[in-house]
């Protein structure tokens, strides 16, 4: 468990991480580990909503193109749950910043 | 100042910064015993709070025994007091009527409140005390609204706050049967007729699967975890921009770092000093220290906000509205991250926008060393605070 807030946190920091900036990145969220604080539908509605019926976070997208990257690392470190991943999307080879668990 | 000496360092500011003696603490390890008595370890060090924060598995919320060795009443429908499975039945009952999308959606009535209440400051005349006339109705009046309590009630539930506030041990405080049997008297009345508020809401949804006492402590949790964390972060973020001018000004030229402010404020004041006290269920190596099954932990999130940290880029000590909304722990972290966070982040956008429309010459009507602040609340704060205009 707590590993993973290094991946987390190495996710928001390494945001330099090169080659891979250029890549379409995938958006997972894990529901079982939400705890419904909407930091991310409030910070960055564009890609991530709330539930009417739980609360709980709803992607707006799977995946989004390189430009959106600053953005969907924030919100994956802000997250208290620690419930968004950002992954390679299909077919794009790894990168040096997910958190594919 | 008026910090008795015998205060726990963790508890202890220098107005709004931390003391030197906490830095230094920091500086030396990430956790740290302090000497007798509970907890048995305060953590300073950001990674290592989060780390705690997340792992719930290790980490019981459940209240550790009185000093005494009492071990403490049960405390159903408490939101920060239980774990697990439990915590998670609670959790999901209330957390879809606090989405960013239900508050917005409250924010008529949260503009409402807040424009009365810059009326009642303005007429009470310079200098007026922000905290009584403006941020703790403010907040209370709105909590108030969403809960569903009587606004009778409110005058009563602060004096009973008040006194709470003022006690070393708050849980055994008489006061807090009152407190509590006041939303015990809530929830019998709601059941009888329920209505639109989050009271309400809950009988009509779940009927007898949430018991009148689990409702009752719910809106309990609620309403601790609002009224005064909200007031006093109101009270406080004002005092943080009055006591930098530059700041102030920036956020009076560009209104729309709002958004920003609000969640530099929230990280900067930290009205939490530590969140509620964790109790290890079995040993854990953190931080270069063993803590052992049962020791008790408390992580002190001013500290983690405010104190330089691995990573950091050394500014973790300065007022910045304009910089990037960062990973902060003044919400707290992990699955009892603050249920009413959007409700907090609205309410301060509100509070602070109507204020600084309302006064554009506000400026702080006595010294900053004749403030007197509540050091000994749960939630740190200032007392009054004689606002001019
Ligand atoms: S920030 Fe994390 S915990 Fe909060 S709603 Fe989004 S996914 Fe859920």
């Amino acid at each position: 468990m707590a590993d993973t807030a290094h991946t987390a946190d190495t996710a928001h920091t390494a945001d330099t991480a090169g080659t891979a900036d250029t890549a379409r990145v995938g958006i997972r969220v894990d529901r079982d580990s939400c705890v419904g604080s909407g930091a991310c539908a409030l910070f960055e509605p564009e890609f991530f909503d709330q539930s009417e019926d739980d609360g709980l976070v709803v992607p707006r997208a799977r995946e989004a193109g390189p430009e959106a990257l600053p953005a969907l690392r924030r919100a994956a470190s802000r997250c208290p749950a620690r419930a968004i991943a950002l992954v390679p999307s299909d077919g794009q080879g790894s990168a040096g910043w997910d958190r594919s668990d | 100042m008026t910090q008795s000496f015998e205060l726990p360092v963790d508890k202890r500011r220098d107005v709004l910064d931390p003391v030197p003696e906490l830095l230094e603490l920091n500086a030396r390890a990430p956790l740290f015993r302090p000497p007798g008595g509970m907890p048995h370890w305060i953590v300073t060090d950001r990674e290592v709070v989060r780390q705690i924060l997340a792992d719930a598995e290790r980490f019981s919320s459940m209240p550790p025994p009185e000093p005494d060795g009492r071990k403490p009443d049960p405390h159903p429908g408490s939101l920060l007091q239980t774990d697990g499975a439990e915590h998670s039945r609670l959790r999901r009952l209330v957390a879809p009527m606090f989405t960013v999308r239900q508050m917005k959606a409250m924010e008529p009535m949260m503009a409402r409140i807040v424009e009365q209440r810059l009326e009642v400051l303005e007429r009470a005349g310079r200098p007026a005390d922000l905290m009584r006339h403006f941020a703790r109705p403010v907040s209370g009046l709105i909590l108030a609204e969403l809960i569903g309590l009587p606004r009778d009630d409110l005058s009563e539930l602060s004096r009973l706050g008040d006194h709470r506030a003022s006690g070393h041990s708050p849980r055994r405080h008489p006061a807090t049967s009152e407190y509590v049997g006041h939303f015990r008297k809530l929830a019998a009345a709601q059941r009888r007729d329920p209505g639109e508020g989050l009271a309400g809401m809950l009988i009509r949804e779940h009927g007898d699967a949430v018991s009148d006492e689990e409702v009752a402590g719910i809106c309990e949790s609620v309403a601790n975890g609002s009224i005064e964390n909200t007031a006093e972060t109101i009270g406080l973020g004002v005092l943080a921009l009055l006591c930098h001018p530059d700041q102030l000004a920036l956020l009076r030229e560009r209104p729309a770092l709002m958004d920003r402010a609000v969640e530099e404020l929230l990280r900067y004041v930290s009205v939490v000093a530590s969140v509620s006290p964790r109790t290890a269920l079995v040993d854990v190596e953190i931080g270069g220290e063993l803590i052992k099954a049962g020791e008790v932990v408390s992580c002190s999130v001013f500290a983690a906000n405010r104190c330089p940290y691995g990573g950091d880029d050394g500014t973790a000590d300065r007022l910045d509205i304009a910089r990037e909304p960062g990973n902060h722990l003044a919400l707290g972290f992990g699955v009892h991250f603050c249920l009413g966070a959007a409700l907090a982040r609205l309410q301060l956008r509100i509070a602070l926008t109507g204020l600084l429309e309302r006064f554009p010459g506000l400026r702080l009507g006595a010294g900053v060393e004749e403030l007197r602040f509540r050091s000994l609340a749960p939630q740190f704060g200032v007392e009054t605070l004689p606002v001019l205009w």
